[in-house]
């Protein structure tokens, strides 16, 4: 059985209710008084309401409230919520009997460390180096991908395909779209299966986990220092680490953020600087091959990411961050519950993403098809000098376009054939990094932003990812690094 | 045990206190505090200060900067 709790207000708020309420005429589902409140709180729904059902009354009403603003010196908001809580803690002290416990010490403690920089930090190493670059980047991309890609694709199901297509198909130009180098079976479904499907799985298995443990609000906690500098608030480490399983997902979660200037700052990080799983996979794979290569190519990005944010937040006229966040107790992940919310993710990631995959094998065959992507590729080829790289690397850079994976894949296999040096693998890791967001990010990006901050960030990104490449591969000539 | 008032970016590490008043008329700031259940009569612990600051409020943690700090004012109790 339920009664409803009696608070009496303040005097001035108590006679404004009781002016409120002769005024109110129409009938509505919750009480007069609750109404009543919510107008002196400025609720804008119910202000909405109100307006259009009171037309005769509305401006006493309005004129009622601004009245009892002028004769409280704190926000009505502040007062209402003051008087409720005093109720609420006389209530609560009255039924609740606190026992001492003891149990928790343990997971205190841990919240702890992960709380105090000087232990948090080498955590946070651990969680990247165990979650991200063994779990996702050697088992995801590594022993799985070599798996379905080499073995289940390259001696199975390719060969199949291509032989089927061969004996069946008549037409060239029919085959070439199912089978061969850039089939929809052979380039898309084997991209989309073998590649990206797991690392994705892997990526999402243990974001959430850590998602589930409570530790992400303890990351937004020490983070939140560097991450004002650069115009967002220790929050916008949620998107940002989702960024890394996938950019789009984490574009349209970047919706959560407080303000439009942390929105799109975000937005435009996410596009620039942040690789999703499947293009960290594949750069993973391509430059564990070269000595020293990793901590040159990570050293570059994450100076992009901390400069970019930094004159970004300088550009963008808007309210400075701030920072507020309750902070769970730490908990053991449960497995059915990682299970659930992997599931529902790759879920979403195939049934928005593998279309796009089939699309882009389709643009892919038909700018062969029709000798279009032949005069790309040329068009391309001086921009490829000009960071330092051979004219083969234009058609990875081209396929870019079409999913930034696709274009990682591609350098790939350029590596595979021993066409680059390691200064030039890294060169074209990066500028690839950077490069475009994919059709899906950018259809998000459209979606979330608006058309006009959409266009600014690519158009922004576009040279920028060359020019910054170019410098790159100038410092990396002039100081003889990676020759 | 002498009672004093101080902004709660002042207090130090595990000291207490209960929080006084909430001194801004930003109604952003005061749905945030509020939000986490941060009002006058509640009491507070602080668990760390820096990177940002950490208090025990009432059953829960919460963090925030330094900017929404300094506008809860404790009544701290010092040992």
């Amino acid at each position: 059985m339920s009664m409803p709790l009696e608070i009496t207000y303040d005097h001035s708020v108590e006679l404004a209710i009781a002016k409120i309420t002769d005024l109110l005429k129409s009938q509505y589902v919750l009480s007069k008084r609750a109404i009543s409140l919510l107008l002196l709180q400025e609720d804008e729904d119910i202000l909405e309401l109100v307006k259009g059902s009171e037309i005769k009354n509305f401006s006493k009403i309005v004129q009622i409230i601004e009245e009892t603003k002028k004769k409280n010196d704190r926000p009505l908001n502040y007062i209402i919520s003051l008087s409720r809580q005093q109720r609420v803690d006389a209530l609560a002290n009255s039924a609740i009997v606190k026992v001492e416990k003891k149990e928790s010490r343990l997971a205190e403690s841990i919240s702890r460390l992960t709380m105090n920089p000087i232990t948090g930090i080498p955590i946070l190493l651990l969680v990247l180096y165990y979650g991200l670059y063994k779990f996702v980047g050697e088992f995801g991309a590594g022993t799985i991908v070599d798996f379905l890609e080499e073995h289940i694709f390259g001696v199975y199901i390719n060969p199949w395909v291509n032989g089927t297509a061969q004996a069946l198909i008549p037409w060239s130009w029919l085959r070439d779209l199912l089978a061969n180098d850039y089939g929809i079976i052979t380039l898309g479904i084997r991209y989309a299966v073998a590649i990206i499907l797991p690392i994705v799985g892997t990526f999402f298995i243990m974001f959430s986990i850590i998602e589930d443990s409570g530790y992400l609000p303890r990351l937004a906690m020490l983070v939140d220092r560097v991450f004002k500098k650069i115009g967002l608030n220790g929050r916008a480490v949620i998107p940002m680490t989702l960024g890394f399983g996938c950019d789009t997902m984490a574009t349209m979660v970047s919706r959560t953020l407080e303000t439009r200037r942390e929105r799109i700052i975000s937005t435009l990080l996410l596009a620039l600087a942040i690789p999703c799983s499947a293009q960290l996979g594949v750069i993973l794979a391509l430059l564990s091959g070269a000595p020293g290569a990793l901590p040159v190519w990570l050293i570059f990005i994450g100076l992009i990411f901390l400069l970019i944010g930094y004159l970004t937040s300088k550009l963008l006229p808007g309210d400075k961050p701030s920072f507020y966040m309750e902070v769970p107790p730490l908990r053991l992940p449960k497995l059915s519950n990682v299970l659930t919310k992997t599931y529902t993710r790759m879920q979403w990631y195939f049934v928005e993403i593998v279309p796009l995959f089939i699309l882009a094998s389709i643009l892919i065959w038909f700018g062969n098809l029709t000798g279009l992507f032949g005069v790309a590729i040329g068009w391309m080829q001086p921009v490829m000098n000009f960071i330092g790289l051979p004219d083969k690397a234009a058609e990875a850079f081209l396929f870019g376009f079409f999913r930034r994976d696709y274009g990682a894949a591609g350098l790939y296999d350029l590596q595979q054939a021993g066409l680059l040096t390691s200064r030039q693998l890294v060169v074209a890791a990066a500028t690839l990094t950077l490069f475009v967001p994919c059709i899906a990010q950018f259809s998000m990006m459209l979606k979330e932003r608006g058309l006009k901050t959409a266009l600014a960030i690519a158009g922004f990104i576009f040279p920028f990812a060359f020019i910054a490449g170019s410098a790159f591969n100038w410092i990396l000539t002039t100081f003889k690094v990676l020759q | 045990m002498i009672n004093n008032l101080m902004p709660s970016d002042q207090l130090k590490s595990r000291q207490e206190g209960v929080v006084a008043e909430l001194t801004t008329n930003n109604k952003n700031t005061l749905r945030k505090l509020m939000s986490m259940g941060i009002l006058p009569g509640t009491s507070l612990k602080v668990i760390q200060t820096f990177p940002s600051y950490v208090f025990q409020v009432g059953y829960t943690q919460v963090a925030v900067d330094k900017e929404i700090a300094s506008v809860i004012l404790v009544n701290a109790i010092n040992h």
